[in-house]
């Protein structure tokens, strides 16, 4: 699965309580998780689905929910 | 140029960042359009170039940086020691760690970034000069080397993210 695909899958996202990787959603059975890096050094975020690392990127998409 | 009269330009170059609007001088001398401050009235033509979105803001941020090198020639120059050159150099690159927030629109987002800065670093604002010392410190560096370090790194970018995305130093074609 790409980094773009991903992006534009609508996932409902929870907080993890760990300042590093903050988010984690469940989507068709797999766990995405999203890292939080140095930014504006590095990309704002890193997205790993099952522990392997996909892409980066900088703006959270408009179809993942984030919780309040 | 008077020493006294490139201090005060470094000087000026390091209130103009905190302010906002940091005049960037490109390798041939001459000035680039300086980057606008955050601001709410959107009928200022200046608000237009404020970056919006976080890809904008570390373009926005490469851009600040990337001056590092080019006055670290001109510190050189001056006389000034490793030292008083690493601490210029991370000023520089920390205050526009802080406006790059300020640019930030999602207030979580920010919240998130110092969380996460708070629990690496012990400090919401990202790593300090004497923390960065320690840091290379650790890794073996001695001496000067210390801080000659700490002025590479402080123009470093994330090299890969912006070729694939385009994002430029100042100065550079997209």
């Amino acid at each position: 699965m790409t980094l773009a695909h991903c992006l534009s899958r609508s996932a409902s996202w929870r907080r993890t309580g760990t300042a590093e990787f903050p988010y984690t959603a469940l989507v068709a059975g797999q766990t995405w998780l999203v890292r939080l890096n140095d930014f504006p050094v590095d990309p704002m975020y890193s997205l790993l689905i099952d522990g392997r690392e996909v892409g980066d990127f900088d703006d959270w998409p408009a179809c993942w929910s984030r919780p309040n | 140029m008077t020493l006294i009269k490139r201090l005060t330009l470094a000087l000026c170059t390091l209130a103009l960042l905190t302010a906002g609007s940091l005049p960037v001088q490109a390798a041939d001398g001459g000035p680039t359009p300086a980057v606008s401050a955050p601001a709410t009235n959107t009928a200022d033509p200046a608000v237009a170039q404020a970056p919006q979105t976080n890809e904008q803001i570390r373009q926005w941020y490469n851009n600040q940086v990337a001056v590092i090198p080019d006055l670290n020639l001109q510190w050189q120059s001056e006389g000034l020691s490793a030292e008083e050159r690493a601490q210029r150099a991370q000023d520089i690159r920390h205050a526009a760690r802080i406006k790059a927030r300020d640019f930030m629109q999602n207030q979580q987002e920010v919240a998130d970034l110092r969380a996460r800065d708070q629990e690496k670093y012990g400090n919401p604002d990202g790593p300090t000069f004497d923390q960065l010392v320690q840091a290379n410190r650790a890794k073996g560096l001695e001496g000067d080397a210390v801080y000659e370090q700490i002025i590479k790194s402080s123009s470093r970018t994330n090299k890969e993210y912006n070729d694939r995305f385009g994002i430029k130093p100042s100065g550079q074609a997209p």
